[in-house]
């Protein structure tokens, strides 16, 4: 016994080590090679600025993420790599969260679950932009830990912390604050043996508070450096009740989308475990279903809502997925082998679907035709669904139960690590991805390489050509200006403009004194959510590919930076 | 958002505040039987807006909702960390206070919600000096750091009293309602703020004492009662409003055979309009003019001794709230009532224990000592003219029970100074930040020679306060002023006497000034000529503005003065009563102390009330027994403004002894003497209601019965008049900061600094002559008017720059204002700046940052 113990243990370490791993590598892996978004990219230069010892008159709210990533700037170089880093640290931790529930959940359970957030789409794309996402789950959920384990220290100072995460923290403590009064209320708080910590709490809050209030003043001004961090903890509250006046625009629908084609599992499984507790009435089950209830119908209700917020959702539920997942996965029963056997083929027959279903909705299809792809997609399902019924009737209804369900499971991983792969910005189209926020960039890298090459071969520097971005003042225009060391912005068009390069947002009314030339650039783009039809919404769940708007910038270089001309001749030595 | 619930979001945004600061307030203002409740809120606002204003002004705190949020959770920080181990004795005493709760809170709820009411009947933030206060709020909000930028003079702070301006950029920073509600909101929430305060100040001083023998039922009682101190110090207005109708009924008005319309009634009271005939038909409705309600502020009148008028202004609450001018009296309402309260909580402390002997170092070591230091230099930074009033009055009160105590000496003198500098420069300290970029118009005191306030006038402004206040005196019994009355005639007599001797005396030394400066101005050293020079030039504008000079001015000074008499022996006569009240009270005090050892007890409760009601009338009539003789010398060179300040602050103060006097009155009095007085005092309420009743409607439209659009938008009128305008202002409001130019004109006109204020820019200049009054000199203007006056006329571009580089100008503006001010050159600014943004009326142009940062 004792060597078997000893060897699970090793096991699950191992595990364990695994997930970390494979958990970091999808995070770092190609982390600073799409640029800024814009929303990224406000975050990122106030970060740059505070490294550079600007005085930055107005904080973000997410000062948790400024004060860290403003010390990596500080150290080392700025780049959109490190702008990304804090988020894709705090998100990798999290998937080693399960291991210190590990005593609530299961070790199975845990185990499960940090497989899960380890590879899903919605937390890996949360941590692989720049924000407070991962930073607000991290360390509510290490609160959770240490107020349940009595660390009052601890709890202390993760709540301090936690409060440096801006805006997403509300978005994460009121539903869930909401779901414990719920829980509280109308059903058993002792269970959760609530008591003890109340009573815990009761004797050691001036601990608690004193290191709440500490790590947030230490902590949330930089050890002092920068005490105007402070506000913005007060702003991470306004904005949040701002929210509520603000829609953002992001639909219901929209949420509940990315929910199904990019977290699938979580929300299939945490859906039938929740549904199947009502029955059971086991109470952590009914904990996590109150709370996944109350974080759907905030991101319902909350009228600033962004696709990343079915994070709050997809937590609790992941939860309850997790348990049902590891009651499902019990391979020591009898006829396991014959189970394992009708869960392939029934994998088969999903695949032959998926297959026809790409087929029939494939974007280069022309085929007016589409009744053999239907009739196949039809014969395979009603062949999954007749093989079930005859097994589970004539054979075995474990073997027909375990055996679809492992089929339906392994079908569903690979639709969501494809999906995955793809929240993560790692496939093609990572400008159709709904977890990012804000217009994509899209031809930076093209932009900078036209501009570096007019400014090599006019100023034998790449990033030395006099450039004006006029009407251009975003924050991924302005991150994009900062490897540039004549970058100068304008509101308007000067008539008497005389710099090299001339970036505007529009080619109208744009005359200049000097002969230009012109080329314009996909500078910014989104998938028009709100128009696409049925067919396009499928192609997009399957291939990721969607119609795009997009914002086209101008590059006008002044006619004498190109080569053979008088003036260009007279500049070079 | 809707503007219901910007409306409700503020109530809680104050009621939160306040509950926060509750604790505090329990254990600071603890000998008050409220424990500070109808203060917290006001106490709240003004420490978070300490907190606020000082981290952010040293850079710890950012001038946006979380900085403010964060200054919230650091008060509740503080006032949790007050409350420790008092928490039982908090929750017992709420839950024996909840008829006084629940009162206060519907009071202070009703108010606000009815102002703002009134507030969406006439929102527009447009005439008198609406502007100006819409520009420094709009100002602060937009400062990425503290001192706020002063909007009307680009490259410089705001020299003003801004801490009120500051509270209320707080909360539409928490909120996030655009400026133009929340100035309306801020309005209505200070009506509120101001009628919670006042019902607390009466409440403390009459509970315990309507029913001797049953604390509870005089509790209760003084939960009723209390409510007359909000109407007679918001409501209760002067007699203009009476005097209103019976001019426009025609009483006192005879037609002479020409079948003109004569009265030697009206020409004699002498008020301006009153005096000219009332429009035909005649009927009991005021029809004089579109600004009816705008003479009840100006009933006062001076002359100088060529019988030319000089204005007076003689606010009161309600006509101060009906305008709706967010100006620092109307700020610091709320904040000296707090005051007061302090005040009042300091004086009921010594009938617990004896007063502290004047000791710094002890003194210091007081937390409370320091509490009251933060209020009363937060009033020096609301409207410094309230500071020294209520620091007066808080070191009356220690003055007071030492007087009690070890009875009169100089060194009753001495305790009044050492409480007044001790905690004036504690105040002081505090705000130190505020004062080193404040620069005041104040130069000194100036005797008013030929000014004065002719009784008549003096009683039409203060009748409704001073009958209940002289009846209570009176009827108080021949016990309290009989004891005293010789030594209460001698020192009300000396005080006049004194005034009198001192004016004089001052103006005499102003004319000998006038004539030593004419004989240095011939010497040959140049300096003593210099200083000779100014001395002729400063008593001649001081006799200029009285008319004259020489013997007839003094002559007809003391002429006037002893044919008019009624201000100053109605003051007189107040101090004679009180100053009799109070060596009564020293004379039953002494007797107590001698006979008994516990002296404090041995007082009857009403008698220690009555002391602090004592205070209050006497302050009052300093305050307007002050500017009989000399008044402080401004821009304006007359008492203007002393007379509108010093009056304000008397309303306050007799407020609130005229609503315990009625108090008392009205429950005590049951004989004869009681029935006339009710009678009396019932017309009395009727006619001071007059102006309330009539103005109001006449104002907003609302009580006639028509149906009134409402919005608490004061920038609405602007959305619909001036679309274009209203457009580009919303534009640049949205654009970085950036010192913008446009037209200079007159002050009070709401065509100039427009942009300025609306848009919330630095502008260049504004109005010249409100910079004037803030800075004390016109020096830091410069030559900015003609400047601009040449960036919008000339043709030549290099000029142009040369004024847009000296000024670092940012944004250019040019609407119908600057075409009809200016023949506006417009060419050189297409030909060289970008065009930011233009619609059918309005273009503004941008200079690039490359142009501006050659500024040397």
């Amino acid at each position: 016994m004792m060597k078997k113990n000893s060897f699970s243990l090793n096991g699950e370490k191992v595990l364990y080590g695994l997930i970390l791993i494979i958990g970091l590598a999808l995070r770092l892996i190609q982390l600073g090679k799409l640029p800024l978004s814009d929303e990224e990219a406000r975050l990122a230069l106030q970060a740059f600025g505070l490294a550079s010892g600007e005085s930055s008159p107005f904080f973000n709210p997410d000062g948790g993420y400024l004060i860290t990533t403003t010390g990596l700037f500080f150290i080392f170089s700025k780049s959109e790599f490190l702008a990304r880093l804090i988020p894709a640290l705090a998100g990798t931790l999290i998937c080693l969260i399960p291991l210190a529930f590990q005593r609530l959940l299961g070790r199975k359970t845990a185990l499960i679950a940090a497989f899960g957030l380890a590879l899903d789409g919605g937390w890996l794309a949360a941590s692989r932009q720049a924000g407070s996402h991962t930073w607000a789950v991290l360390f509510l959920l290490a609160v959770i830990w240490a107020v349940s384990s009595r660390r009052w220290k601890m709890a202390g100072i993760f709540s301090g912390l936690l409060l440096l995460g801006g805006v997403e923290v509300w978005k994460g403590l009121i539903p869930l604050g909401v779901a414990i009064g719920v829980y509280n209320l109308w059903f058993r708080w002792e269970s959760f043996a609530w008591n003890d910590v109340w009573l815990s709490f009761r004797n050691n809050w001036k601990e608690f508070l004193t290191w709440a209030v500490g790590a947030l003043l230490v902590l949330g001004s930089l050890f002092l450096i920068l005490p105007t961090g402070w506000s913005a903890m007060g702003g991470g509250l306004i904005s949040y009740l701002r929210g509520w006046n603000n829609p953002s625009g992001v639909s219901v629908g929209m949420i509940l989308t990315a929910m199904l084609i990019y977290q699938p599992i979580s929300t299939l499984f945490g859906l039938i475990a929740s549904l199947r507790q009502i029955k059971k009435s086991v109470s952590l089950e009914l904990f996590l279903t109150i709370w996944s209830f109350f974080a759907l119908i905030h991101c319902f209700l909350y009228p600033a809502r962004e696709v990343l917020d079915v994070l709050w959702v997809s937590l609790p539920l992941l939860g309850l997925a997790a348990r049902l997942l590891s009651s499902l996965l019990r391979f020591n029963f009898d006829q396991r082998i014959a189970a394992l056997i009708y869960g392939v083929v029934v994998l088969i027959f999903l695949m032959f679907t998926s297959q026809n279903i790409m087929r029939l909705f494939s974007p280069g299809r022309v085929a007016v035709n589409t009744q053999p792809e239907i009739i196949a997609i039809l014969a395979a399902l009603l062949f999954v669904i007749i093989s079930v019924i005859l097994i589970g009737w004539g054979w075995s209804t474990r073997v027909a139960g375990y055996g679809v369900t492992w089929g339906l499971l392994v079908w569903l991983m690979l639709f969501w690590l494809s999906g995955s792969f793809h929240a993560a910005g790692l496939g093609e189209n990572p400008e159709t991805n709904p977890f990012r926020r804000g217009w994509f960039i899209s031809e930076a890298d093209l932009l900078k390489d036209t501009i570096g090459d007019l400014s090599e071969l006019n100023v034998r520097s790449r990033t030395g050509l006099d450039v004006m971005a006029i009407g251009l003042d975003q924050p991924a225009m302005r991150w994009f200006a900062r490897e540039f060391t004549n970058f100068k912005f304008e509101n308007t068009f000067q008539p008497q403009i005389q710099s090299s390069i001339v970036l505007t947002g529009s080619s109208e009314g744009v005359v200049f004194g000097e002969n230009y030339r012109g080329q314009d650039f996909h500078w910014q783009v989104q998938p028009i959510w709100d128009l696409m039809t049925a067919k396009e919404w499928m192609q997009w769940a399957i291939f990721k590919i969607a119609p795009l708007e997009n914002k086209m910038i101008f590059l006008w270089a002044r006619e004498s930076l190109f080569p053979g001309s008088e003036i260009s001749n007279e500049v070079q030595p | 958002m809707s503007q219901i619930l910007m409306t409700l979001i503020w109530y809680l945004m104050v009621t939160a505040a306040g509950y926060l600061t509750l604790p505090l307030a329990f254990r600071f203002l603890k000998f008050l039987p409220d424990r500070g409740f109808t203060f917290s809120r006001s106490l709240g606002l003004l420490l978070w807006g300490y907190i606020f204003w000082l981290l952010t002004t040293f850079g710890l705190l950012q001038n946006n909702a979380g900085g403010v949020l964060f200054g919230l959770i650091l008060l509740a920080g503080v006032s949790a960390f007050f409350m420790r181990g008092g928490w039982f004795e908090f929750k017992d005493w709420f839950g024996t206070q909840r008829r006084l709760i629940l009162t206060a809170e519907s009071l202070f709820l009703i108010a606000y919600l009815s102002w703002t009411v009134v507030r969406a009947a006439n929102p527009e933030i447009i005439y008198t000096e609406k502007p100006m206060e819409l520009a420094f709020i709009n100002a602060i909000l937009r400062s990425p750091s503290f001192p706020p930028f002063d909007p009307w003079l680009a490259g410089y702070a705001i020299s003003y009293y801004y801490f009120g301006y500051v509270i209320v950029a707080m909360l539409i920073h928490l909120s996030g309602v655009p400026s133009s509600i929340g100035f309306n909101l801020g309005i209505a929430m200070w009506f509120g703020l101001t009628a919670l305060a006042a019902y607390g100040v009466l409440f403390n001083l009459l509970s315990g004492i309507l029913s001797t023998n049953k604390p509870a039922e005089s509790n209760r009682k003084a939960v009723g009662w209390a409510l007359l101190a909000p109407l007679f110090i918001l409501i209760v207005s002067n007699l203009s409003g009476l005097l209103d109708i019976l001019h426009a009924r025609g009483i006192f008005w005879q037609r002479n055979p020409q079948g003109v319309l004569e009265s030697s009634f009206w020409k004699w009271l002498g008020i301006q309009e009153f005096d000219q005939p009332p429009p035909e038909p005649l009927s009991w409705t005021p029809k004089r003019t579109y600004w009816l309600w705008w003479r009840g502020s100006r009933v006062l009148q001076d002359f100088n001794l060529l019988n030319q008028r000089e204005e007076v202004i003689d606010e009161f609450p309600f006509f101060s709230y009906l305008l709706a001018d967010m100006h620092p009296h109307v700020l610091g309402m709320p904040f000296v009532l707090l005051a007061a309260g302090l005040a009042l909580n300091f004086y009921f402390s010594f009938k617990k224990q004896s007063p502290p002997e004047p000791s710094v170092l002890n003194w210091l070591k007081d937390p409370h000592i320091w509490l009251s230091a933060l209020i009363f230099g937060g009033l020096s930074f609301l409207n410094t003219w309230d500071f020294p009033i209520y620091l007066g009055l808080f070191a009356g009160v220690y003055v007071f029970y030492r007087y009690l105590h070890n009875g009169w000496g100089w060194q009753r003198v001495g305790d009044f100074v050492f409480v007044a500098i001790t905690v004036g420069i504690l105040g002081i300290l505090l705000y130190l930040p505020f004062y080193l970029g404040f620069s005041s118009q104040a130069g000194g005191f100036l005797p008013s020679l030929i000014f004065h306030t002719r009784g008549v006038h003096f009683w039409v402004m203060f009748a409704p306060l001073l009958l209940p206040i002289l009846f209570w005196l009176l009827l108080q019994g021949g016990g309290y002023l009989r004891p005293g009355l010789r030594w209460g005639v001698l020192l009300g007599s000396a005080i006049v006497a004194a005034g009198w001797i001192l004016m004089l005396i001052a103006s005499k030394v102003i004319e000998l000034a006038g004539l030593i400066g004419q004989t240095w101005m011939t010497a040959a050293d140049t300096n003593l000529a210099r200083m000779g020079q100014t001395l002729t030039s400063l008593s001649g504008l001081f006799f200029i503005k009285q008319g004259g000079s020489g013997t007839e001015l003094f002559q007809a000074a003391l002429l006037r003065r002893i044919s008019a008499p009624g201000t100053w022996l109605t003051l007189m006569i107040i101090l004679i009563f009180v100053f009799a009240t109070i060596v009564t009270l020293r004379r039953l005090y002494g007797f107590s102390l001698a006979s008994e050892n516990d002296p404090v007890r041995s007082l009857p409760e009403e008698d220690q009330n009555r002391g602090f009601v004592l205070l209050l009338i006497l302050l009052g009539a300093g305050l307007t027994l002050a500017p009989e003789f000399f008044y402080l010398q401004d821009d304006f060179g007359t008492r203007m403004n002393t007379i509108f300040k010093f009056y304000f602050q008397t309303w306050i103060l007799w407020g609130i002894a005229a609503a315990y006097s009625s108090a008392i009155l009205l429950q005590r009095f049951h004989d004869g003497r009681g029935g006339v007085v009710k009678i009396v005092w019932v017309i009395l309420m009727a006619c001071s209601l007059i102006y309330p009743g009539v103005m109001l409607p006449a104002k907003t439209g609302l009580l006639r019965g028509q149906p009134v659009s409402l919005t608490l938008d004061g920038k609405a009128y602007l959305q619909r008049d001036e679309p274009d305008e209203w457009q580009a202002f919303q534009f640049l409001w949205e654009m970085p900061l950036g010192n913008v130019v446009e037209a200079v004109g007159p002050q009070y006109n709401p065509q100039f600094a427009r942009v300025a204020t609306h848009a919330g820019q630095p502008g260049l200049l504004g109005w010249e002559g409100h910079e004037i009054q803030w800075r004390g000199t016109a020096r830091e203007m410069g030559s900015r008017r003609v400047d601009i006056e040449t960036l919008y006329q000339t043709s030549d571009w290099l000029r142009a720059r040369e004024i847009i580089q000296q000024y670092g100008i940012r944004y250019i503006y040019i609407g119908p204002v600057e075409r009809s001010a200016y023949r506006v050159s417009e060419n050189k600014f297409s030909a060289n700046l970008g065009l930011l943004f233009a619609n059918s009326n309005v273009r503004i142009y941008e200079v690039p940052d490359a142009l501006v940062e050659k500024t040397p």
